[in-house]
Parts: structure tokens; sequence; C-alpha cells
């Protein structure tokens, strides 16, 4: 976790190529990294053409924090981030959560389409996604009302200089280990 | 935090990052920030006024009680202030105050609320963003081209509305809403 953020920071100061794609080789979703090299590919084609090549950081940058993303929310163990952060870490895990579920929900929508027969348009995926959309809302609401069961309530811990190193050291091996290992 | 406040809260942080992530994706995948000329400035909040306009406004009639068109405004902010893109910002804070208003007088469903408050806030996110980056990234604008692009903003966005208004009395009447 602190290594992708660390990763995000400095794509903001760079121009992003190379932690765009250290990022995308670690989550290897083959299909994401074909559309997102097809963007970028575009996007410095059209910026080249029209002389704006000073935008094009946005671009790599935007997809760093797409694969940051992505890959936080495949790799990072909901119940550890409940168990450090307590009832803090609850939007966290509910922002991870969200890409997944909505993957689901959209493949559970075509191949339903797919089995009924029913033609695709865009209508038919609207409606079910924002009813989904509201009903996410609405449970979100009703688990904040209800609150979590157990003991969730807890101060952060107080960080000194020793362990400030040890994450320093644990976000450079974890780096290599994931680049390497995967 | 108070029930209402909560319900606020969640419900316009839902809708916000929602319509947010649709007009990034859109924005990107579609790359006309990048085209040049007189024209060119004014293209970028076309394609913003799509689907991620439906999403806001169907949040509107989602949330609706006071000061949620302010804090999806303000939350929209945040999000954009975070993506580095500082005209946007200031546009979705300025929109947010303008529906907030509108939105007083008018009300939340129903036809005419609904279109109203959609194509103010669409109208004014075209125009004003435009005018913003003008601003900031200090290109030059076209005074003609302006008034006919906010003409089309805000028929565009209109049209969103009376979309908006058809997808919002569907929930209302099979009960997703209440």
């Amino acid at each position: 976790m602190p290594a992708l953020i660390l990763i995000s920071a400095t794509a903001a100061l760079t121009n992003g190529v190379l932690q765009m794609g250290f990022t995308a080789l670690v989550h290897r979703k083959w299909r994401v990294i074909v559309i997102e090299a097809a963007v970028v590919a575009a996007s410095f084609i059209v910026l080249s053409n029209f002389h704006r090549l000073y935008l094009f950081p946005f671009a790599t940058r935007i997809m760093t924090y797409v694969n940051s993303y992505l890959i936080a929310s495949e790799l990072v163990d909901r119940p550890t981030v409940l168990d450090v952060f307590g009832e803090r870490g609850v939007p966290l895990v509910i922002a991870l959560a969200y890409y997944p579920t909505f993957i689901s929900v959209g493949r559970e929508l075509i191949e339903n389409l797919k089995v009924r027969g029913l033609k695709f348009s865009p209508s038919k995926v609207v409606l079910p996604l924002l009813v989904f959309t509201i009903k996410v809302a609405n449970e979100l609401e009703a688990a904040y009302t209800v609150k979590l069961y157990g003991k969730f309530r807890r101060t952060l811990p107080k960080l000194g200089l020793w362990d400030y190193l040890f994450v320093l050291s644990s976000v450079v091996v974890s780096c290599l280990s994931l680049v390497i290992l995967r | 935090m108070k029930r209402e406040t909560r319900r606020l809260v969640v419900y316009s942080t839902v809708f916000s990052i929602a319509s947010f992530g649709v007009a990034a994706a859109m924005s990107l995948s579609a790359g006309v920030f990048a085209v040049g000329g007189p024209v060119g400035v004014f293209l970028d909040p076309v394609i913003n006024l799509t689907v991620p306009l439906l999403l806001i406004s169907i949040g509107f009639q989602v949330i609706n009680s006071k000061g949620g068109p302010l804090l999806m405004g303000l939350i929209s902010a945040a999000l954009f202030a975070v993506a580095f893109l500082p005209f946007l910002a200031l546009t979705n804070v300025v929109v947010g105050l303008a529906v907030e208003g509108s939105s007083r007088i008018l009300g939340y469903r129903g036809m005419r609320a609904v279109v109203v408050n959609t194509a103010l806030a669409g109208g004014l996110e075209g125009i004003v963003s435009v005018l913003l980056g003008a601003l900031f990234v200090g290109y030059l604008i076209n005074a003609t081209l302006a008034l006919i692009f906010t003409v089309a903003y805000f028929a565009e966005s209109s049209v969103i509305g009376i979309m908006s208004q058809s997808l919002g009395s569907y929930l209302l009447k099979s009960g997703v809403l209440k």
C-alpha cells in the first residue's frame, strides 16, 4: 500500500511513463493493459500533431492511478485494513471493493442479456446499473447507521524514526519482489 | 453525525464519484482535449455533458433534500482538485451553488425542476469551465463561438434533463426511490 502511494506521488512529478509501465506489469490484466496502451498511444499521436505535448503527462498519470487502484483492489487484504485502522478503515475498504463489485454486476447483466436472447441496448444496461448504484448507497447508509459489530474504535499508533525506516525498506523490497516474483 | 446529514454525505459521495469516474474514462478515451484551433477548446465539455451529467442529475433527484447539490459540487470539486484540474474544481463549486439556489425555488423532482436544474448545471459547467480554462491555461477564445457553444451546452443539457426525468420517474414508479 505505501509502495503504491509512493509510486502515484512520483507520477505527479515526472512524465509518468515508467510508473505506468511498472504498475501495469504488477497487475498483469492484459486486456486492461492493451486498452491503456491504445489510449496513451492515441493521446501521444494527437498531442504531438497539435504541438501540445506538455499535456501528455496527464494521460500517463491517470493510467498510473488506475493501475495502482486495480492492484490495491486485488492485493490489499481488507480484514487487515479493518484490523489496523478500525472504524476509519471502512471508507478505504468500500473504495477498494467498488470496482470488483461493479465488474461482477456488469458481467451478470450481460450474461442475463445473452441468456434471454435480448439485444444489447444502452437503456437495458443503464437502468439496472442505476438501480444497483442506488442500492449501494442505501446499504452504505444502513451500514453506517447500524454500526459495525465488535470493537472497532481505536487510536492510530504513533510512528518513530525506526518505523519510518522499516516502512521505507519494506516499500523497496515489495517493489522489487512484485516485479521479479510474479 | 445526524441521520439526514449522513444520508446526504453517503449519497452525494456515491453519485459524484460515479460521475467523476465516467467523465474521466470518457474524456480520456475520446481525447478531444487535444484538438487544436478555435473550436477545440469548446469540445471537451460536450462529452462531459452526456452520461456524467445524467448521473449528477439523477443524484439530485435521489438525494431530494437541501444542501445536496452544493455537497455534490464540493465533492466533485475535491476530486478534480486531486486530479490536478483546478479550473474544473472551481467550476464545480460554481455549479453546486447555482443549482442549490435554483432547487430551493423549484424543488428536486418533477419535469420542470429536473430540466431546469440539469440545464443550469450542464450549461454553467460547460461555459464556466471553458472560461476558467482560458484564464488558467492562457489560450484565447472567440466571442461568437463562445456564444454559440453556450446555447449548445444549455440545449444539450436540457435534453439530458428530459432523459434523466424519464429515468427518475421509472425509478420512482418501480419503488426503488422513496
